[in-house]
């Protein structure tokens, strides 16, 4: 249980429930999708394919909805081109107070 | 003469005043001494000498109705200051009592503070049936509710109502499917978006013998990206165990953009015995969490699961629950 204050967005899935792979099914697509994860430095944008394939390989055995992988996020213009990565600038800087303010930020009401 | 100052140091006082023994004049000479009074008895007789002595200065008769009615006065006036005195007491009482209810009327009204919707009576005797067929003991039913209860589990995800088509929900919250099914179609990575850490997080109930851990210790994604990523799940035990898992996000902010399009959580998940299991989430971060400047920062997402224990079949139940499973899925 989280005791945080903050309220907490909770919202179910949208499509679901991914039913259980008992047998074990997809594991290869699984596996070559964790390779491809550790070598590319954890960026997910650089295993897109593998990702597709695990999907695919699920709706081939009934283990989840056939639909177009377009929809989901894989079709040519979801394609991520540069991304920035974070420097982590704040913790070589040693965390100073106010460095990382770099423009005036809005009021709810100015927005 | 009245001698008003006629008090000693050691509060006692002369009747040698005309007036005193006019008023005393029930008592014999020989009992106009010098008695000994307490202070709040002299200071109280000193002021009624005081009134008296105004009174018949200014020549108003003594005990008119008008003297005997301002001596009174004084009583009355302290009867009554008492009685508002108490009627504030006793209505600042009453008002912390009548708090209590009124406050809860106005966080079921408001949801203020996360308090969760209630299920009218008619509904929940209508699941009731459902809710014996499911096999559940009594007191995993209860520890069932309590958890439901406890967890921020939005009403539509409940097992037992209508699960997929989120649009027969109860509130407007939630899209619906076709809708959200459109803005998945059209939702687009950002250009040129940093990258958000997302970090795995996993708990198993105490009871619950299963080890449950993340496949991967974090995936960058930049929002707008669908991302995929694993759990791993074993039953370690040698009885059929089901479970189900609720997940937290933190920041908790950043709740409001995470959003999965399909994952494992909230609903009961079955591990037959020595049976491992590979769980996906599949999920995305909302490209809107770029206008929000409160999340300008935000590099590192954490999205933990706990599973939880639901119930625990003996082996002689092993068939019957195997086939309501399969007519389920």
């Amino acid at each position: 249980m989280n005791f945080s204050s903050a309220k907490q967005t909770v919202k179910p899935p949208q499509r679901g429930i991914f039913p259980l792979d008992h047998d074990a099914e997809c594991k290869p697509f699984k596996e070559k999708y964790l390779s491809c994860l550790k070598e590319g430095g954890d960026k997910h944008h650089l295993c897109r394919d593998f990702s597709k394939d695990y999907l695919q390989c699920r709706m081939d055995r009934n283990l989840m909805a056939s639909e177009d992988l377009d929809r989901l996020g894989f079709s040519k213009e979801a394609t991520v081109e540069k991304a920035v990565e974070y420097d982590k600038s704040k913790e070589k800087g040693g965390y100073v107070a106010g460095k990382h303010i770099d423009g005036r930020m809005k009021w709810w009401f100015q927005r | 003469m009245n001698n008003k100052h006629s008090s000693s140091p050691n509060n006692t006082i002369n009747f040698n005043s005309t007036y005193l023994r006019r008023k005393f004049s029930s008592t014999t000479e020989q009992q106009a001494e010098k008695v000994t009074l307490t202070e709040s008895q002299a200071a109280a007789l000193a002021q009624r000498r005081a009134y008296e002595f105004y009174r018949i200065k200014s020549g108003a008769p003594k005990n008119s109705k008008g003297s005997s009615q301002s001596n009174e006065s004084i009583d009355d006036r302290n009867t009554k200051l008492a009685s508002y005195a108490a009627a504030a007491v006793i209505g600042a009482l009453g008002a912390t009592y009548a708090a209590v209810p009124l406050y809860k009327i106005f966080c079921q009204t408001t949801g203020f503070g996360g308090t969760t919707q209630r299920v009218n009576l008619s509904e929940w005797a209508e699941n009731q049936e459902a809710r014996e067929e499911s096999g559940r003991g009594k007191v995993s039913q209860a520890l069932w509710d309590k958890l439901i209860a406890m967890s921020n589990v939005p009403s539509e995800m409940l097992p037992g109502s209508s699960p997929g088509s989120s649009s027969h929900g109860r509130g407007a919250r939630t899209w619906t499917d076709e809708e959200a099914a459109a803005k998945l179609a059209s939702l687009r990575p950002v250009k040129d978006g940093r990258l958000i850490t997302v970090r795995f997080d996993s708990t198993v109930g105490d009871v619950l013998p299963w080890s449950f851990i993340p496949a991967q210790l974090d995936v960058k994604v930049v929002p707008g990206e669908t991302a995929l990523s694993f759990f791993t799940a074993t039953n370690k035990s040698d009885k059929a165990i089901t479970g189900v898992a609720t997940y937290n996000v933190h920041p908790p902010k950043v709740g409001l953009y995470f959003s999965k399009i399909q994952c494992f959580c909230f609903e009961e998940q079955r591990l037959l015995p020595g049976e491992t299991v590979d769980m996906p989430v599949f999920f995305f971060i909302d490209p809107e969490i770029m206008d929000d400047p409160g999340l300008k920062h935000v590099n590192n997402v954490t999205l933990s699961y706990t599973f939880f224990q639901t119930d625990m079949d003996d082996e002689e139940d092993d068939d019957d629950d195997e086939e309501d499973e399969d007519e389920a899925a």
